[in-house]
Order: C-alpha cells, then structure tokens, then sequence
C-alpha cells in the first residue's frame, strides 16, 4: 500500500475479504470491563473491590448514576482504575477474576421477550453496539435503516462476516427491525460478491462498490439513498439510521435463541498485514488475545483498535474487547510512518484525494493556528467524513486527519459551554 | 495500570504512501537532468560550474537561516537544491560567481525564507530571484553578450531577442527543428525543447507536476500567439517559435507548476496556466521585455490566491443565499 518512487499507480482501496474460518479465543481469567465515567468531579463509587458480579448484571459503578453497561462475564472485582481515552473520555476500568458464567436473572428475563423499549438501554452493551435508542428518540421518524455489510475501515471484516455466516441470525435481526413502527425500508448494503449469501437475509439488498471509503454513511447516503447530508447533521435527523452487519445479527440471536450475546468477532491483523478473524468474550484483554495468537508485543511496537485508517492507537495491551471494538492492528516499530513537522507546500494531493471535495489545503492552515471557527465557516470543517486520506497522501506527512478531529472536537467543547451558559 | 512495554502512539491513519518531499524533489532534479546535459554538452565546463555553485549556494543559505532561525536543518529535502537547480538553469554559463550567490540569495532568502519558509512564498523564488537579476543587472542576462565567445557550431543568437527588434525576417533562418534541439543561444538549462519535453513528461507521469498547469500554459501561449501571427506575420513570429525559444518550456514544466504558488483545483489550475502563457506572449510582442514568461508568471502568482477560490462544492454544503 505504499507508493513506489517510480510509477504514477495509486494503490486502490479494495475491502479485504473476509476469511471463513474463525478462532475461539478461551475465556481470560481476568476480565476488564470499561464503565463511562460521569464528567462531575464528585463522582462516588458505590461498586468495591471484593464485590461479585453475574454476566448480564448491570454494573452499578457511580452513585446517582444510571447503569447501562452490563457485565459480560461473571467474577469478582479486584481492581478499579481510571482509563482516560482520547478526546478527554475516561471510563472506570473494573478488572474482574472470572469463574463459570451464571446468568443475572433480569437479563434472562429480558432475553425471553425482547422489545425495542426494554433492549434499548442496553444495546450499546451488544456486539457491534447498536445505538437503538434514536428509535425512541427521534419518535417514528425513523423511516429507513442501513445495515452495513462492509466494515468501515479497510482490513477489517467483522460485519462482512457478520453478513456472510451468520445469515439465521441476521435474518432475525431485520425481522425485528422491520417491525419498529415507523421503519420502511430495511436495506442491507453489501458488494456484488457477497449477493448470493445476503439475498435470503428479508432485507432490501444494495449493492455497494467494496471501495473505501464509499462505504462510509455520508456516501452511502448519497449515493444509494440520494439524500446528501447537509454537513455536521446526523443521518438519523434524515430518517435513517446507520447499524453494522454485526449488531443485526446480535440482535437477531436475542430474537430467534433468548441467548444474550456475550462474544463477538474480532478481526486481528497481525504484523505481516494478514488477518484473522477470532471470536472473542467481550471483556477480554487484548493481552489475552494475543498469547492465545502466539502474537508478542515489544516497546515501539503500535498497537491500533481498528483498521489502518481510522483507528485509534492504545498506549496499554490491558485493554479489553468493547461491544465497538471490530478489529485490532498490531505494526512493527519499523514500520510506523512518522509524521513530520514540514509544513503544507500547497501540492494539492490531498485536495485530489479528498471524497467530500473539502479545500484541505486552506483548511489546514486554519486549524494549523487554532482557528477553528474559521475553519467551519471558510472551509467547511464540518463537511468532512473522516476516512483519513488526506493525510494518507500528504507528501509532507502532515497529520492533517488529527488537525480536523481535533478542530471538531474542540468546536463541539465550545458549542457545548455555550450551550451551558444560556 | 502501569505497563513495561511503551507502545508507540499517534493520530490515525496508521498507513502513508510513502510519498514525500525529498521524493518530489529528486523527482524534480532526476527531470531536469536531459537539459542540464545539453547545456553542459554545449557550454562545457563553465555551465557546470554555475549549475553547481548554484546548488551548493541555495542549500547554504537555507542551512544558514536554518541556524538564525534555530530551526532543524531543512535542507535535507532538498528544495533548496532544485531551487538553486533551477536558478541555474536560467542563467547563462557565462554568468559570474557573484550574481550566482546574489541571486540564490534573493531567491532562498528573499523568495521564500522571509515568508516561513517552504510552502508560504506568494512568489516563485527563481522567479523572484532571476526578475530581481534581470531588473538590477540587465545584461547579466544579455545572451547575446554573454555568450559572445562561444562558437558551438550553430548561429548564436538569442531568437527573442532578433524577433523583437528586427522583426520575423532575422530569425528565418532558425528552424523549428534546430529550435527543438536546442540550437539557439540561451539559459544553460533552457535551449533544448526536446529534454525538457522529456523532464515535463516525467515529472506528470509521477504526479510531482500537474498537467493542466502545464497543458493550459502551453495552450494559451499557442493561442495567443497564433492570434498575434495572423493580425501581422511579419511583425509577430508564430506560435511554434514562441513555445521553443525563451523560457517558456521550463517555465510550462518546472517554473509555473511550483506546488505553493499554484492552484490546487481543475478549474483555476486551468485559468492559471492559460492566463502565464497569455501573458507570456503579451509581454514579448507587445511589452517592453524581450521574454515574459518570468513576469507572466510572477504576475499569476500573484492572482493565484484568488483564483484558487474556485473550488468545488464540498459534500453537504448547504448554500443559504443562493
């Protein structure tokens, strides 16, 4: 995927296929489970070190603080930390000694009669973290929902997977979704080749071109739906609604089995490029993951959750598979592409590249020098999707992608104290 | 959760395709290669001897404000190199040390270094460097008297020069074909048509230069000059002579093309090669200097800011007024 010194090809970005065979990882014998953790300063724990937790039991962490993750594992707790995450998200790290799963009571019974208003406040604890709750929220203004076939990040495959092999279960799934009031169309995007398996799925099949990053929501939006997004607004303010291949089919085992599912798949690419895909507790530290691939991690190595475009690099192997973790990327130390202090010679590379047809090259110079309003308002910060190739391309090795989250976030950081002081 | 191991961390994307400046400068270099060659082939050891005190002399001035400014040196991307490359190319081989140092002094220091260094100059710095040259020092760029002592074995004269006081009657005798091949007087780097259409076309096929500039310079001087042949055929020379002589193919290839004083979308990459190679033959039939393409170009660079405001819509672009 690197540009040679001669030759005028650009490499394509094809969508890895997804291999058939899967590996069951063994269940670690420590657990880590990742709690959101308020913004408030005050903030008490009402949950201690000694205390035993039941797979499917609501984690009751903070004091005056509704539960809604749910513990995929059942243990004793025998550690709590704080993880800060980027963009200034911190979640409390329970560590959990795990025995044999007993299932809570009260998820079994949810189990047994799934409905949208009682799976709701725990979807985002499902596979694939399906955010169901825009159904309620936007009341039925929902009218049409996109379930990706494709990943959306290059490399990854665990929704193609998702969609190839576990075709029962995303059958049930679109069931389930056809029958949310107010829904109309039920579409399942997924490329040509993978017709054959995803025609019997119930849902309104499309056909995308397996070419990143056509697959992200703003394009499929405007190239299957013919809606454009205006930018900064979210699909569901449109009536659609964007779920991964992955989280139907969770669903749909809730439906068709009264299982709750506690594992889901997770695509490894390890050093040499290759992928694998492993079927893994949610909970699991990546550590484990990795003895149990024979993979060793070394200082200097990268270790990235998700694929090369847009993932996020992690500074710790401790940190366990989330319900939003599809893939995990392990680079050799000599292999990291460094970014560099140059500044932008105005080449024009990532204005060619870019596929929301931004001014990358203006835009960057306001974000350079912290103007993020202006960037907004002058270059249409908000207008971009985020797949990261500008800076892929950028001959000065700019981090242009981390300029533009950061200018988002921190305009987000703004708009919300304003919002707070009104 | 304190941890041994230190895993590298940044911002994604996690691939790059290895591009670079230093690739896109030695791209730059290996293209001027051909004409380099000629000139040397044709003017010998004094040829090189610019060519290589230019270099050696723009990369000492990026490194020496490199030092005041207390910045890592820079030079090692080697865009000072073609700068001072480039510097060289226009000059004759006759040119003195000193106007060597001066003018790649104007052209690292004045041209580019004051503005921030790479990527911030409003201006081409050879450009700014070779008009400063020209205004200062006129006939250090008289080929006719430069070169007054060469006897390469084909009629030394500097075509613009004849064509603009003497009329299309004195350069008759200079055919397309010997222009081609680079037999007229002229810069060390800019006679021969033929490497320097070889260096474009390499410098395209790897996407260091863009075609349209390119293209639309080309087009636009042929244009222009058409239009200027058929309105007096003996006053004005036709479009073929325009494009060989001068500085209008490396000004097509490696001047007006130079990625921070440029546009960067279609439409005004397109505007702006048309409008240099305009200019280009304005200046020569009508204008008071003897080549255009250095002003043309200054002067396009000049409005490139406004004319890269044309740019596509962006995704999601909600226009309220219109």
């Amino acid at each position: 995927m690197k540009r040679s010194f001669f030759g005028s090809a650009t490499p394509a970005f094809k969508y890895a296929v997804s291999p058939h065979k899967i590996e069951d990882i063994p269940m670690p014998e420590q657990a880590m489970l990742f709690v959101d953790q308020p913004k408030n300063r005050d903030r008490k724990y009402v949950i201690k070190i000694g205390d035993t937790v039941k797979t499917g039991q609501k984690l009751n962490v903070f004091d005056g603080v509704e539960a809604t993750t749910i513990s995929t594992v059942t243990g004793t707790v025998t550690d709590i930390q704080t993880y800060r995450s980027d963009y200034g998200q911190t979640y409390a790290a329970l560590t959990i000694k795990t025995v044999n799963d007993d299932m809570d009571e009260a998820i079994v019974a949810l189990t047994q009669a799934p409905a949208l208003n009682t799976l709701s406040p725990y979807s985002s604890n499902l596979p694939g973290a399906p955010n169901l709750s825009v159904f309620e929220q936007y009341a039925s203004a929902i009218h049409t929902v996109v379930i990706n076939g494709l990943d959306d990040d290059l490399l990854v495959s665990v929704n193609q997977w998702a969609a190839q092999y576990l075709t029962s279960n995303i059958k049930a799934g679109v069931g389930f979704f056809k029958d949310i009031p107010g829904v109309k169309r039920v579409i399942l995007t997924a490329p040509e080749r993978m017709l054959s398996v995803v025609n019997s799925s119930g849902a309104e099949i499309s056909v995308i071109e397996e070419i990143y990053p056509k697959v992200l929501p703003a394009f499929i939006m405007r190239d299957l739906l013919g809606t454009v997004l205006p930018a900064g607004d979210t699909t569901e303010k449109h009536g659609v609604t964007f779920i991964k291949a992955e989280a139907v089919a969770a669903i749909g085992q809730i439906v068709s089995t009264k299982t709750l599912p506690i594992s889901k798949v997770l695509t490894v690419v390890k050093r040499d490029g290759s992928c694998q895909n492993v079927r893994v507790r949610m909970g699991t530290p990546l550590k484990s993951v990795f003895d149990a691939l024979n993979i060793t991690t070394q200082t200097g190595d990268r270790i990235i959750l998700g694929g090369p475009m847009r993932g996020t690099a992690i500074y710790s192997e401790n940190i366990p598979v989330l319900a939003t973790t599809d893939g995990v990327t392990i680079q050799n130390a000599s292999d990291i592409p460094r970014v560099s202090t140059d500044p932008c010679t105005n080449c024009g590379e990532c204005i060619r590249v870019c596929p929301a047809d931004m001014p990358v090259n203006v835009l960057v110079r306001y974000l350079e020098n912290g103007l993020y309003q202006e960037a907004k308002d002058l270059c249409d910060l908000l207008s971009c999707v985020e797949c990261g190739l500008c800076s892929y391309v950028c001959p000065s090795k700019m981090p242009i992608f981390q300029y533009i989250k950061l200018g988002k976030y921190e305009l987000s950081q703004i708009e919300t104290a304003e919002e707070q002081d009104e | 959760m304190s941890n041994a191991k230190k895993f590298v961390v940044s911002h994604a994307p996690f691939w790059h395709n290895g591009d670079s400046i230093t690739a896109r400068s030695y791209h730059t270099m290996i293209a001027a290669i051909p004409a380099l060659l000629f000139g040397i082939s044709t003017y010998g050891v004094p040829a090189a001897r610019v060519i290589a005190l230019s270099i050696a002399c723009a990369m000492l001035w990026e490194l020496g404000m490199n030092y005041i400014n207390r910045q890592e040196p820079t030079i090692a991307n080697a865009s000072s190199a073609v700068i001072g490359l480039l510097f060289g190319m226009l000059l004759p081989a006759t040119a003195p040390w000193w106007i060597v140092v001066i003018g790649t002094f104007l052209a690292i220091i004045v041209g580019r270094e004051i503005f921030g260094g790479m990527g911030g100059n409003p201006f081409n710095p050879v450009l700014t460097a070779i008009a400063i040259v020209m205004l200062s020092w006129p006939d250090m760029l008289d080929y006719y008297g430069a070169l007054v002592n060469y006897n390469p074995g084909f009629s030394m004269i500097y075509p613009l020069e004849a064509v603009k006081f003497q009329g299309v009657e004195a350069v008759s005798g200079i055919s397309i074909v010997n222009l081609l091949i680079g037999k007229q007087a002229g810069g060390i780097g800019t006679p021969c048509g033929i490497a320097l259409f070889i260096g474009g076309a390499y410098l395209i096929y790897n996407g260091v230069i863009r075609w349209e500039i390119s293209i639309s310079f080309i087009v636009g001087l042929l244009i222009t000059a058409h239009l200027f042949n058929a309105a007096d055929p003996a006053k004005y020379a036709c479009p073929g002579f325009h494009l060989l002589t001068g500085y209008t193919l490396i000004g097509a290839f490696f001047l007006a093309t130079e990625d921070a004083t440029s546009p960067v979308n279609f439409i005004p990459m397109l505007i702006y090669g048309a409008g240099a190679g305009f200019l280009t033959v304005l200046i020569r039939n009508i204008g008071a200097y003897v080549d255009g393409v250095v002003f043309a170009v200054l002067l396009m660079n000049l409005a490139n800011p406004l004319i890269d405001r044309l740019r596509p819509k962006p995704l999601g672009k909600v226009l309220e007024n219109a």
